[in-house]
């Protein structure tokens, strides 16, 4: 194995992914404690991680801020 | 001079040119081209794109066209735009010539002058035959080429002289143009906010319609206004959805995208909204708002005439309203020739045209107005371009500690109206305007692409005094706030073999967060650098969640498949297994009594473990794993003294069982050839065996 493949990282990589990236966990854990949102919730993947059920971004976006919070979407690269 | 948008149209023209019907392109050739030779239908292509671009040629032709064909050709060289409905080419058609429209629109098909913008989807395209029913079923956009619209605004054609004025008073008026502007500005706000739901005629509801009839930001009193025209706040929703401010999407109307011309000198936009209005089709001036017509809107038709009509009088002269009204009634073929004129003319002309700096008005006697087109006017329809406008950025507004934004409309330009709209709410419109800042507006200016040095930039250039520093904190606070929640749409994760590797991933830059000590994200794949990593597997995060878990031997180890795996898998693990020192084997995740009684003190139960294990290793919770899971004393587990009676046999068993001497001696069957006795029994059971002639042999194990 020459070295260029040597310092080649062996990766899994999962595409199109739909999270919540929070500030911190208490955040995390009013977002699981709220049930509308927790239902388009598909688990917790750390504790300020959350991942969004499939085409469900909206309608979290959209619950989010009638909760007050102020969510920054990312679509792309910035 | 206006200049015409002619690229697009020049693409258009090639495509419909190529979907002509070869006998229609041999028509126009005759006409156009005077051709005497017979071309293949590719060459006639070609010449008759490059006739049509030869001013001189053009010009020619132009000449031969039926008057009412070159009248109806000024009219639309007034547009900026060279595409129009054909009933609006009928009415305009009738309107400007007495005799039947028809035969122009033929010579317009036949010189090459006149083509549809829709190019036909299965068929060559000819000119129709033009009979009422066509009309009333098929009303196609079309449009003339865009040179021959600056070729026939040379043409000299007499126009009718409307009566001269004087105004009684010296009181000349010009609006500033931006009663539109602000109001549109504003309408993409409000929609933004609340969305309009449409019913199935494109209509509102009716909630909604009270809503807009009663915004006191689209119907606010225009700050120099002669007549406010009817329904104002729709019919700025319907001339916003015209420009692509806003936009329809399943049903309900919402706010769109600031576009490029947001970005340009005011007289610029102004001429964008001119277009637009041709476009708008569920208002007019006469009746306000009519979603449900059954004819189409005569005024896409009124407004180009009423500008040709005032751009062919004479320089500066005043026009009374009544008596261009008179005109535009009695020959436009929607009012029948109506010989009194319309209340709709001073609406139009004063309510529409004035506000958006078209015309100057002045008073005159009899309660009528006079108008007469302003420079700008002019341009649009053709004339000179008037002074350009400064696209310096003027101080034009102050910022004050209570939030609020004090806008003087002198400097107003539309690039600051796009960019203040974005971040600022709009409280009221006036001869000044007053907008605020708030957390919300804030974050709606963060949302569309805003940074918030963006937002103080633009504050501290157009602002006449220095922004209070408790603006410029919150500003800040309220921008910071956004950053709480981040939402990704659609990221890449990528997940390592080990902590390390992350680490290593993240030090070369390959990732942008870290999520867990193996996983990390990347917003856009692109920004993968595929040269830095080997792909050992990849998964899509809409597919459905496989079987990627299989357990030990001891039913107490969990074995991740990576290749099959999701990312919820380990995740999930981790809540009623620990992770173990994986090895060769690859990921491996131990079940303990501590592991499971923790999952089952939180929300898991043991029919939700069944579940889940089921999906991903397709067999439930192990029976080792249960014993392990089992709260404490909850299983009746006894140890008692007995004798296991073994036989060579299960005929010897079965016969144990069925002679009654030895049945009632017998606890209970193990197996084929295994019995329980009671230790008590045991001297009985052998006394039995012994008088059939048996033995029955004790035996101690160790």
């Amino acid at each position: 194995m020459n070295p260029a493949e040597k310092s080649r990282l062996p990766v899994k990589i999962h595409r199109r992914v739909s999270l919540i990236l929070t500030e911190d966990t208490p955040l995390a854990e009013e977002i699981r404690a709220c049930r509308k949102l927790d239902q388009d919730i598909l688990g917790r993947l750390s504790d300020r991680v959350l991942l969004i059920r499939p085409g469900r971004v909206e309608a979290i976006v959209d619950e989010l801020r009638r909760m007050g919070h102020t969510p920054r979407v990312i679509s792309s690269p910035e | 001079m206006a200049t015409l948008r002619a690229d697009p149209w020049q693409e258009r023209l090639e495509d419909v040119l190529a979907a002509c019907d070869v006998a229609f392109l041999r028509t126009i050739a005759d006409h156009l081209l005077r051709a005497r030779s017979h071309w293949p239908a590719d060459d006639l292509r070609d010449r008759i794109a490059q006739a049509l671009a030869n001013p001189p040629l053009v010009d020619r032709r132009l000449r031969d066209l039926p008057t009412a064909a070159q009248r109806l050709l000024q009219v639309l060289a007034v547009n900026s735009r060279p595409d129009g409905r054909l009933s609006s080419f009928i009415e305009i058609l009738a309107a400007v010539d007495d005799s039947p429209g028809l035969e122009a629109l033929g010579a317009l098909w036949n010189y090459g002058f006149l083509f549809p913008v829709e190019r036909p989807a299965n068929k060559r395209w000819r000119p129709p035959d033009l009979v009422a029913e066509t009309l009333e079923a098929w009303d196609p956009r079309l449009f003339v080429p865009p040179p021959v619209l600056h070729r026939a605004r040379l043409l000299k054609l007499d126009w009718p002289q409307l009566p001269q004025h004087l105004p009684n008073r010296p009181e000349i008026r010009e609006a500033d143009g931006l009663e539109f502007p602000i109001r549109l500005a504003a309408s993409w706000q409000i929609v933004g906010t609340n969305p309009l739901r449409l019913t199935q005629r494109r209509d509102f509801y009716k909630r909604e319609l009270t809503r807009l009839r009663q915004d006191p930001l689209l119907n606010a009193p225009f700050a120099d206004g002669v007549i406010q025209p009817p329904d104002l706040g729709m019919w700025v929703i319907d001339w916003a959805t015209a420009l692509g401010l806003l936009i329809e999407r399943d049903g309900t109307t919402e706010a769109g995208v600031w576009r490029d011309h947001w970005q340009v000198p005011l007289p610029e936009l102004i001429r964008e909204l001119w277009c637009a209005l041709l476009e708008v089709t569920r208002w007019c001036p006469e009746r306000g708002w009519q979603p449900a017509r059954e004819r189409p809107n005569p005024f896409a038709a009124v407004y180009p005439l009423a500008l040709a009509l005032m751009f062919h009088q004479p320089d500066e002269v005043w026009l009374s309203v009544r008596e261009v009204g008179q005109w535009l009634s009695q020959h436009h073929p929607f009012w029948g020739h109506d010989k009194d004129g319309e209340p709709w003319a001073a609406k139009l002309l004063l309510g529409v045209f004035f506000p958006l700096r078209l015309v100057q008005v002045a008073p005159a006697a009899d309660d009528d107005w006079l108008v007469r087109l302003t420079d700008l006017g002019r341009w649009l329809a053709g004339g000179r371009r008037p002074e350009q406008e400064s696209l310096a950025e003027l101080p034009t507004m102050i910022v004050q500690p209570n939030y609020e934004i004090l806008l003087l409309r002198q400097g107003l330009a539309p690039r600051l109206l796009s960019d203040l709209s974005r971040f600022a709410r709009w409280q009221s419109i006036g001869s000044a305007c007053l907008m605020t800042l708030d957390a919300d507006s804030v974050y709606h200016g963060l949302e569309s692409g805003l940074e918030c040095e963006d937002m103080l930039r633009v504050l501290q250039r157009h602002a006449l005094r220095e922004i209070p520093e408790n603006v410029m904190t919150a500003l800040r606070t309220w921008s910071k706030k956004r950053d709480r929640v981040l939402i990704y749409r659609e990221c890449v994760i990528v997940e390592c073999t080990s902590a390390a590797e992350l680490d290593e991933a993240l030090r070369r830059g390959l990732i942008d967060v870290k999520l867990t000590d193996r996983l990390g994200l990347v917003a856009e794949e692109d920004r993968l650098d595929y040269r830095q990593i080997r792909l050992v597997a990849h998964r899509d995060y809409l597919d459905p969640p496989e079987r990627c878990l299989t357990f030990s031997d001891d039913g107490l180890e969990l074995h991740v498949d990576v290749v099959r795996s999701d990312l919820l898998v380990e995740a999930e693990l981790q809540r009623f297994a620990d992770p173990v020192e994986s090895g060769t084997k690859g990921r491996c995740f131990r079940l303990t009594r501590s592991t499971l009684r923790r999952a089952l003190s939180q929300e898991w139960t043991i029919a939700d473990l069944d579940r889940w294990l089921l999906q991903r290793a397709g067999q439930p919770l192990s029976p080792a794993a249960r014993v392990l899971a089992a709260p404490d004393h909850s299983l009746t587990i006894r140890a008692q003294s007995c004798w296991v009676v073994r036989v060579a046999e299960s005929e010897i068993a079965d016969g144990l069982l069925q002679w009654s001497s030895t049945k009632e001696l017998i606890r209970e069957r193990l197996g084929p050839t295994a019995l329980v006795v009671a230790a008590d029994n045991v001297p009985r059971l052998q006394q039995c065996l012994a008088e059939v002639g048996q033995h029955l042999v004790i035996e101690f194990l160790p």
